[in-house]
């Protein structure tokens, strides 16, 4: 180190310490520091308060905006059983597909693929291929094969969504009940419609997260929950067999349509309900037209006059006011009568008859003339005691009230043609509910057609309970039965007349209102029979409505009574009722049989008339024949839900476990059924797993377990 | 040097610091964390605390004595970034080490100035400093200013400008030229602007000045066509980001907006909007009294510094550490305009790290020297 340095490093370290801190004012310097950094503390604090606690819900909601895509997909609709247990509808996972437009790397050619694949139109693909927006629909609800495809692209800008679709097992059976659902999967009609809220369930989100660059990096399924079961009171087999019948029956006259309907008289539970021509509620309607064309539940929704049915409330009403008697002499006057220059005439020319004798031949002199005995104001107090003019709510929607008028706007000829069933207008299920309550000694009972209604837990969330009211003496009830069975054995219906049951009922014979020329058409009827039995213990009322039977047969003896038959036929030995007549010779019990050939889905086996002490000689109708099988081992258990179910092991009737494997759910559930198999199922694609394996013996109404996978 | 006893180290000072580290280490791995950024990050603050270990015992005379060297170098650095630097978004800010990952000598640059300015400023003068001073100090920040100007790195050469004129003021500049030139400024600027600027202007440029007032003023008004053209874009991210984040915040790795890559810069220069994302305004209060708690005890070191050349650089750190604090959160809640400028020790950034545990280190340096008098 030189000397120069030496001095040069002293100085500065002379410098160095000769400071101290009294010779400059640091302090006050520090102070400016102090100031400056509390302001622009102050200044950020009052900024990260504003952002962060009142904007924060603001700024949050932005946030989530620009990352989230939220779609909401269908909830998983509840299933709709029948009064046994039988699905009558299922909601079935389905795929839509979503786009993220931003990881298309080639949109052109992959927009070709995918409508070809999906069936959609190109230019439409290809927009939304290359849609600005994050997340856009492809299509909705894919067909398996499609989404199988569309996977087996394997792009990277295809997201899959799960949601729901609804499915009819058995197709076009109780349509008309179960109404339908649009692709929302909201009911339009039917019970679908009128419990949409219970059914629904809650809907489910698909949220998708993706970056400032629009790439999915995130999403997320909040899965939708199924929604609440209902058990109706339909009866799938009497259904079935209902529907085949009234639609032999239509198709074979030449009919425009048709409607039935089965009560059970002491419950009001409507067992079968059929509207023609029906629809497949599986298959989207085209359009509006379709739906008010096809999908319209005529039972209950349109109103129409039930001509000379409508005679019992009439007769009810005047034996009720003991205005007369079953065997009171009527005279007829020759079968015609002048009401304010109008002659109505009867059938034939007819001198003095008995009530019954009158109600038989369906004589219009003797209605109008017991009409006018009853009085205006009486006449319509059994009307609506009858349940005619409001609605039964019997849960279907759009139900018609009917109408019947006010006692003030009807002119003489109107209140003339009350008592015999014209000036009314009453839905075939009003009806059938006043004749039931004849067949329930006098008890009308609201008819229902959903029993109950469950959570998926299984709690009964809903019991229906229908409203009861007394209409008209047990005695008056009676009388009018004898006098319903006189119709049938010597009236007008012989042909509704039942092989090994008693029946009672009415024709109904209306001309048809033609809006066209605005008065009542000569040749367009609604022919009509509604009716019961057995008389005595009643276990079925039904009604059949021919719309438009060709001109000739249109009378409801003609039309209708023979279509009765063989439904209540059918259906009788169903519901258990004890056969009190004799079978007629030829037919034996073929007409059983015939019940227990339903193709689809039924489980022959399981009638409830094996549910009776005795069952093999109910069953069997004949008495000295043999059964068609010998059951071994019946064992009776007694159920919350079901009552006293029967278990039987039939030799040589349990069935192999069909193989499912590498099936759609929606084709094994189908199968499934026609075998009487229920099925459970958890996942999504096809079939992976089941459980029993394949060829296993099982009994039928078991239930088979699949699991789902990807191909 | 005699060894100082451990127990006089700056204990504050330190643990202030490592808590904005670890914060910092977390959310820079929050941000990316498929990178390797964190682990770079937490490799640097290993060796900057060596640093800072051996900066807090050096002896100043020593110091004193390799400032101009240093100063040197870190000016050769900046010569030779120009030269063989990695160009980066049409910049030249970065030499790369190969495996060492990469230096960015405007960061040392920013020491080697504050050292020199404190040599060039540290001899005491009775009255107004003189114009001879005044320029070579000029000098000595024109110098790195220039180079890193030409790299070109606009933000980072601002940061000179604070420390040069808090220093000269330190040093006796003549008050009343201070506040001439503040008041100047004042007055003459906005009436500059509206005279002689704006009537030159076409309207789509006084739009844009328009919307980025909006941005830094009120951010939640912009309309979706502005941010969609980029005027504000990351001004509106950062705020949706710091917003979103609420009192307690979403928890760490949970943050939609940063780790969606809404938020620009996420690992670097708006690492704060991350924290203010996941961890809220609890979070953002406390880092907050951490930078404020570092500036201040500094500052209330460089009081009790011995001498002037201490003094000097601890007030030139401290201006250097507000100006980066007060500038990147401004600019994180909106109210400064978007630049170029990390959080020092929360920002990723291993030269920007090793500056800022250097400068720790004379700062706990000088606070030891108190207990030797």
């Amino acid at each position: 180190m030189s000397l120069r340095e030496a001095i040069k490093k002293n100085t500065a370290r002379k410098n160095l310490i000769a400071v101290t801190n009294t010779q400059y004012p640091t302090a006050t310097r520090l102070v400016v520091v102090g100031v400056v950094l509390a302001l622009w503390a102050t200044l950020v604090t009052v900024r990260l308060v504003r952002y962060q606690v009142y904007e924060h819900e603001n700024l949050t909601q932005r946030a989530d905006d620009q990352v989230q895509r939220v779609v909401q997909t269908s909830p998983k609709r509840g299933t709709i059983i029948d009064r046994n247990g039988r699905e009558l509808a299922r909601s079935v996972e389905v795929s839509t597909i979503y786009v993220t437009p931003t990881q298309f790397v080639n949109p052109a050619e992959d927009a070709n693929k995918l409508a070809q694949i999906l069936n959609l139109d190109r230019d439409t693909v290809f927009q939304r291929l290359t849609s600005k927006k994050k997340f856009v629909c492809l299509k909705r609800k894919l067909e398996e094969t499609e989404a199988n495809a569309v996977r087996a692209l394997n792009l990277p800008g295809i997201q899959f969504v799960t949601e729901t679709k609804r499915f009819y097992p058995k197709n076009d059976l109780a349509s008309s009940v179960l109404g339908f659902v649009n692709v929302e999967e909201q009911g339009s009609a039917g019970v679908e419609m009128q419990f949409d809220k219970h059914l629904r369930g809650t809907p489910g989100k698909f949220l998708i997260e993706s970056d400032g660059k629009g790439r999915p990096f995130n999403h997320n399924e909040e899965v939708s929950e199924v929604g609440q079961s209902m058990t109706l009171t339909i009866d799938e087999r009497i259904q079935y067999k209902t529907e085949q019948i009234l639609r032999n029956a239509v198709a074979a006259s030449g009919a425009k349509g048709g409607m039935a309907i089965l009560l059970q008289p002491a419950t009001g539970d409507i067992l079968a309900m059929v509207s023609l021509p029906g629809f497949n509620p599986n298959v989207s309607p085209a359009n509006e037209e379709e739906i008010q064309k096809t999908r319209r539940n005529k039972s209950v929704e349109e109103a129409y006059e039930p001509g000379s049915a409508f005679k019992i409330v009439t007769y009810s009403a005047a034996l009720e006011e003991k205005l007369l008697t079953p065997d009171r002499q009527i005279n007829c006057q020759g079968g015609s009568i002048t009401i304010a220059g109008h002659t109505v005439r009867d059938g034939g020319g007819y001198g003095m008859l008995t009530v019954a004798e009158a109600l038989q031949v369906s004589s219009n002199v003797a209605a109008i003339k017991t009409g006018k005995q009853l009085g205006k104001e009486r006449l319509l107090k059994y009307v609506e005691r009858f349940g005619f003019g409001h609605a039964t709510e019997a849960g279907l929607p759009a139900e018609s009230p009917g109408s019947i008028g006010g006692v003030n706007r009807w002119s003489e000829m109107s209140y003339a043609s009350l008592p015999m069933g014209y000036e009314v207008t009453a839905t075939p299920l009003q009806v059938v509910a006043a004749m039931s309550a004849l067949a329930n000694g006098g008890v009308w009972v609201q008819p229902h057609v959903v029993r109950q209604i469950t959570s998926t837990t299984g709690d009964v969330l809903l019991d229906v309970q229908p409203q009861t009211r007394r209409v008209v003496s047990t005695q008056t009830a009676t009388e009018m039965g004898k006098m319903l069975q006189g119709v049938v054995d010597r009236g007008t219906a012989k042909l509704a007349r039942l092989s090994g049951y008693t029946a009672g009922g009415k024709t109904g014979t209306a001309k048809k209102f033609d809006r066209k020329i605005g008065r009542y058409s000569e040749t367009k009827y609604f022919a009509t029979f509604a009716g019961f039995a057995p008389i005595n213990r009643p276990a079925l009322a039904a009604i059949v409505v021919i719309d438009e039977p060709p001109f000739g047969q249109h009378h409801g003896g003609q039309a209708a009574a023979p279509v009765f038959k063989q439904i209540v036929e059918a259906a009788l030995p169903l519901v258990g009722a004890t056969p009190d007549a004799p079978f007629d010779a030829q037919r034996g019990n073929t007409e059983l049989i015939a019940a227990n050939e339903i193709p689809d889905e039924i489980d022959p086996f399981d009638l409830p008339a094996l549910k009776t002490a005795n069952p093999v000689g109910t069953v069997h109708g004949g008495k000295d024949k043999q059964p068609p099988v010998n059951p071994v081992n019946v064992s009776f258990s007694t159920t919350e839900n079901h009552g006293t179910v029967v278990t039987m092991n039939l030799p040589g009737r349990g069935i192999a476990m069909p193989n499912l494997m590498g099936q759609g759910l929606r084709s094994a559930v189908t199968s499934c059924a026609k075998l009487g198999i229920k099925v459970q199922s958890s996942g999504f694609g096809v079939i992976r797993e089941q459980s029993p394996t394949p060829g296993t013996p099982v009994p039928i109404g078991s239930t088979c377990l699949v699991k789902l996978g990807e191909e | 040097m005699s060894g100082r006893p451990a127990r006089d180290f700056d204990w504050p000072l330190l643990v202030a610091a490592l808590v904005i580290c670890g914060m910092g280490v977390t959310e820079i791995y929050s941000a990316q964390p498929t990178q390797n950024f964190w682990i770079k990050q937490l490799i640097t603050i290993g060796i900057g605390l060596a640093l800072m270990v051996f900066l807090a015992r050096v002896n100043f005379q020593r110091l004193f004595d390799v400032v101009p060297y240093f100063y040197g170098a870190t000016m050769v650095l900046l010569v030779l970034v120009l030269i063989v630097g990695v160009r980066i978004n049409g910049q030249r800010c970065w030499i790369s080490m190969g495996p060492l990952g990469t230096l960015q000598p405007s960061e040392f640059a920013k020491l080697g100035t504050i050292l020199m300015l404190a040599r060039v400023l540290h001899p005491i003068q009775r009255g107004i400093l003189t114009l001879e001073k005044t320029l070579v100090a000029c000098g000595v920040t024109a110098l790195p200013v220039a180079l890193i100007m030409l790299e070109p790195d606009t933000g980072t050469a601002l940061t000179f400008f604070p420390v040069l004129g808090v220093l000269l003021f330190l040093s006796g500049l003549n008050t009343r030229l201070v506040a001439a030139a503040i008041i100047g400024g004042i007055v003459l600027g906005p009436l500059g602007f509206q005279y002689v600027v704006k009537p030159r202007l076409k309207q789509y440029q006084i739009d844009r000045i328009n919307v980025t007032v909006n941005a830094i003023f009120a951010p939640e008004k912009l309309t979706s066509r502005e941010i969609r053209e980029g005027y504000g874009y990351q001004t509106l991210q950062s705020m949706i980001a710091v917003g979103s984040g609420g009192v307690t915040g979403k928890g760490i790795t949970k943050g939609t907006q940063s780790q969606g890559g809404f938020v620009p810069e996420r690992h670097t220069d708006f690492i704060a909007s991350v924290l203010a994302e996941e961890m809220g305004f609890v979070g953002c209060i406390f880092m907050l009294a951490l930078y404020l708690f570092i500036i201040i005890h500094s500052a209330h070191t460089a009081e009790r510094a011995r001498d002037r050349f201490g003094m000097l650089i601890l007030a030139g750190f401290v201006t250097l550490l507000a100006f980066h604090t007060i500038i990147n959160v401004g600019m994180v809640v909106g109210l400064v305009p978007i630049m170029g400028i990390p959080l020092p020790l929360l920002s990723s950034g291993g030269t920007s790290v090793l500056m800022t545990f250097m400068c720790l280190g004379l700062v706990a340096n000088v606070y030891q020297q108190r207990f030797v008098n």
